[in-house]
């Protein structure tokens, strides 16, 4: 998915910039995020890519805004398991198909690398979890978070 | 264009990010190895991703020559990636199946890392 040109022309200051790149890059994982729950490749990879570009905004701008340290932290978490996903799906395209055995093995961490990718996703959002400060600051994703069941 | 605060503070955004990718490369430079690539990797996005939430903000610059380095850090992370994933489940039935494949991300990661420090030679940056 391309991402989304940001209008920072009339922005009004540091903050109110730095407020209008959270919510657009925020917005976009928020459209991604059902393809936790039907697993699709193409999609999780997408939904990856959102979370790296909301995750590296929101490191930059951690020295004016501390609060979305932890946004920021737990984005990461889940970049890592969905990149352990994607690496999985890589591998399997690329196995041959003499090597059932091993690719059942890798199946099976492809799904361990999703439930993980589940769990991080919906306690993110838990009262005082890490996604409150973003939350906070942009607005959304108030009653997320609920929705991803399949783990 | 967006006013004077938020441009300075969106060119020393980038400008810390350059400054981090140059570091990198001329680490990896040095002394390639998966961390050092790695962490090429990581401030070559970083900064192209970056660039892209900021560009109304920054003088325009050309990341024609960093995309091709972030494709090509790509192709040798994901076949070392994959070589490593594979050793980690292959079952030992199959092993003498799986030495084909090896032997392909072997050399592709091989490709990769040499053609990464020819591109590496001609990411230059005249701004910001």
């Amino acid at each position: 998915m391309k991402a989304r040109r940001i209008d920072l022309s009339d922005a009004c200051g540091v903050d109110d910039a730095m407020r209008r790149i959270a919510i657009v890059r925020f917005a976009e994982v928020l459209t991604l995020v059902p393809a936790l729950r039907h697993g699709r490749s193409r999609d999780l990879h997408d939904l990856r890519i959102a979370c790296k570009r909301l995750r590296y905004a929101l490191e930059s701008f951690t020295p004016r805004e501390p609060a979305l340290l932890e946004a920021a932290s737990r984005l990461s978490q889940l970049q890592d398991a969905l990149g352990d996903l994607h690496d999985r799906d890589l591998l399997l395209l690329a196995m041959p198909k003499k090597l059932h055995v091993s690719a059942q093995r890798v199946r099976m961490q492809r799904d361990d690398a999703l439930a993980r990718a589940r769990a991080l996703w919906r306690d993110a959002f838990a009262p005082y979890g890490p996604f409150e400060g973003l939350m906070r600051f942009t607005g959304l994703g108030y009653g997320f978070g609920d929705g991803v069941a399949g783990s | 264009m967006p006013d004077d605060r938020i441009a300075e503070w969106a060119l020393g955004l980038v400008k810390a990010d350059v400054h981090a990718f140059k570091r990198a490369r001329a680490r990896f430079l040095r002394q390639p190895s998966a961390k050092r690539l790695h962490d090429l990797r990581t401030t070559a996005r970083r900064l192209r991703l970056l660039h892209e939430d900021l560009r109304e903000a920054v003088p325009p610059f050309s990341l024609k020559r960093l995309r091709r380095l972030i494709d090509l850090t790509g192709e040798a992370r994901d076949a070392a990636v994959m070589r490593e994933a594979l050793r980690e489940a292959l079952d030992v039935r199959e092993r003498r199946a799986a030495r084909g494949l090896l032997h392909a991300l072997r050399q592709r990661e091989r490709i990769a890392l040499n053609r990464i420090a020819r591109a590496l030679e001609s990411v230059r940056f005249s701004h910001p």
